[in-house]
């Protein structure tokens, strides 16, 4: 790693997730008010919630909603693995392709520096930033998550919970980061990041809520975040980190592989 | 050891053609030009000595180290200066050099503040805000600050207005008296005849040429004008040696290679009212390579 290059390319990037970290926290923060303003009535809405059509339950997660880590359970899903989804895949992207767009590559790759040092420094820089975001939506929804309950709180659900998000979110951003280097020529693919977070996530729900075709559920990273936060035995399953753990570090290394043999065209 | 030496290299986009075979040897402490016209390879070559590219086939070394393998340490000792300068824009010219000079982990002495000075930069300014001309001259700066063994110059003097230009030149010159090797790629044949000692002409990825300017200006080609006596009729040359005749208002205008006493007993036959021998300049030389190669190519 090259700490100039990952110090200039933390700094860039601040703006970014100073915004969506700011975003997460007042969702978050949101989240967590209309729960304490609505807690009194959600026994009684209990009866409703049953006369609705399973589809709109399923993506509801109602029954959960006694406790708060149940009723977050339902939010958090669009927060952690979307919103900061979304913004990782954009990170991830951004971080080489800006170099190739604005043409500032010519001038970073005729620096003394290695392919692989401009890799790892790009991906500490996105790994630091990601974990960041993660970390403060994490210390939000304890905070939320505390006050809401006054602290009658199941921290082991709710760290493994973000534990979950925060390597969905990395993956997401692993994943734009070894196409920009597979593309020959690096472009901002924005929209196909966020096109990539947000089909999977509707490609996920639609089998849920269908209940066919089950067994595509396993190409889409949701399926492996574990949601039964309420479950006594909510834990780390293996397969799922095997999955993350496994999908991001063959990215990582093929990233490696691929863009130290890459024709910069710029 | 040469600064830079190639063997057969190569480099196809796919299948469209970068450059073919080149073979090429810069002695160390030497300003080698290398001309072409646009799309001919020039910066092709460029970017594979810098490793933003890597061969299709053959090799190349610059101070023994492999181009496609030993990257950074060739940019460690290596200055660049591209044809277009594209910076950080919301950089200022300080800033953008300080982060430069991290990488070769030195700091900013009196030789950066002497260059500064000398090509009047302000080191305020964002880079935004620079002319192309402004933004070639940090160009210039960042690519001296290491003391660089061998610079590398991608059309240096496009954007530079002509005192700039000089400037520059005598930047260059100094560096090279203290034993910088320059590899000086232009079209602009005039900056290279003034300030190179060898040149090879690439064309459509191809050396075409590679030798001493000076031998290559005086072996090869002369430029001979003459004016018949008025009511003489056109005449025709025969020696073999007359190449691209063509009527001026001068006079009859050619360039000719060969022994010049031969040529002046043909001319000697013909009642001449003035005549002038000159040395062609390298555009001319450049340009007659250059056709003679497509004819070459064609037949």
């Amino acid at each position: 790693m090259n700490l100039n290059l990952f110090l200039k390319e933390f700094k860039n990037n601040l703006k970014g997730t100073v915004i969506t970290s700011l975003v997460v926290v007042l969702y978050t923060a949101f989240t967590f008010f209309i729960y304490a303003s609505m807690k009194t009535i959600i026994s009684q809405a209990t009866d409703f919630y049953y006369t609705l059509p399973q589809s709109l339950r399923v993506f509801m997660n109602f029954s959960q909603w006694d406790k708060v880590l149940g009723y977050y359970v339902t939010y958090f899903v669009y927060f952690v693995p979307i919103i900061i989804g979304c913004y990782s895949i954009i990170l991830g992207t951004k971080l080489l392709s800006k170099e190739e767009q604005n043409k500032t590559a010519e001038f970073l790759l005729s620096r003394p520096l290695s392919r692989n040092q401009i890799i790892s420094s790009k991906l500490f820089t996105f790994f630091i930033h990601i974990l960041g975001i993660n970390i403060l939506a994490f210390i939000t929804a304890l905070f939320g998550s505390g006050i809401v309950s006054k602290w009658e709180i199941n921290l082991k659900s709710l760290i493994i919970l973000h534990t979950y998000g925060c390597l969905i979110c990395l993956l997401f951003g692993i994943l734009g980061f070894f196409i920009t280097v597979v593309m020959k020529r690096a472009k901002a693919i924005t929209g196909i990041g966020i096109g990539i977070v947000l089909g999977t996530y509707f490609f996920d729900m639609m089998i849920r809520i269908f209940g066919r075709v089950q067994f595509l559920l396993y190409l889409s990273p949701f399926k492996y975040i574990n949601l039964k936060a309420h479950s006594p035995d909510y834990g780390f399953d293996a397969w799922r980190l095997i999955y993350f753990f496994g999908m991001s570090c063959l990215l990582i290394m093929l990233s490696y592989v691929f863009y130290r043999k890459k024709d910069i065209l710029v | 050891m040469y600064a830079i030496e190639t063997e057969g290299l190569t480099k196809y986009y796919g299948k469209d053609r970068g450059i073919i075979d080149l073979n090429l040897k810069v002695n160390e402490g030497e300003i080698f030009g290398f001309i072409g016209p646009n799309g001919s390879g020039k910066t092709t070559t460029i970017r594979l000595f810098l490793s933003l590219l890597f061969p299709t086939s053959g090799s190349g070394k610059i101070f023994n180290y492999d181009i496609a393998k030993d990257g950074p340490r060739i940019k460690k000792i290596v200055g660049f200066i591209p044809t277009e300068v594209n910076y950080y824009e919301t950089m200022t010219v300080k800033e953008l050099i300080e982060y430069s000079a991290r990488f070769y982990k030195i700091s900013l002495d009196h030789h950066f503040y002497q260059l500064v000075d000398a090509l009047d930069l302000d080191l305020s300014r964002k880079i935004v805000e620079l002319s192309m001309g402004n933004k070639k001259k940090v160009a210039v700066v960042q690519s001296l600050i290491h003391k660089p063994r061998l610079l590398i110059l991608d059309e240096p003097t496009s954007g530079l207005d002509p005192l700039i230009q000089n400037h520059l030149f005598d930047i260059l010159n100094e560096q090279n008296e203290k034993g910088t090797t320059i590899f000086f790629s232009s079209h602009v044949l005039s900056d290279v005849e003034k300030f190179c000692h060898r040149i090879a002409f690439i064309k459509d990825g191809r050396i075409i040429i590679e030798d001493d300017i000076h031998s290559l200006k005086e072996k090869l080609l002369s430029r001979i004008t003459f004016r018949l006596k008025e009511g003489t009729d056109e005449t025709t040359l025969r020696s073999p040696g007359v190449i691209s005749l063509e009527k001026t208002k001068d006079g009859t205008s050619f360039l000719y290679q060969g022994e010049i006493p031969l040529l002046l007993k043909e001319l000697s036959q013909l009642p001449i009212e003035k005549i002038t021998i000159t040395e062609p300049d390298l555009e001319e030389v450049f340009m007659h390579y250059y056709e003679s190669h497509s004819r070459r190519e064609k037949n």
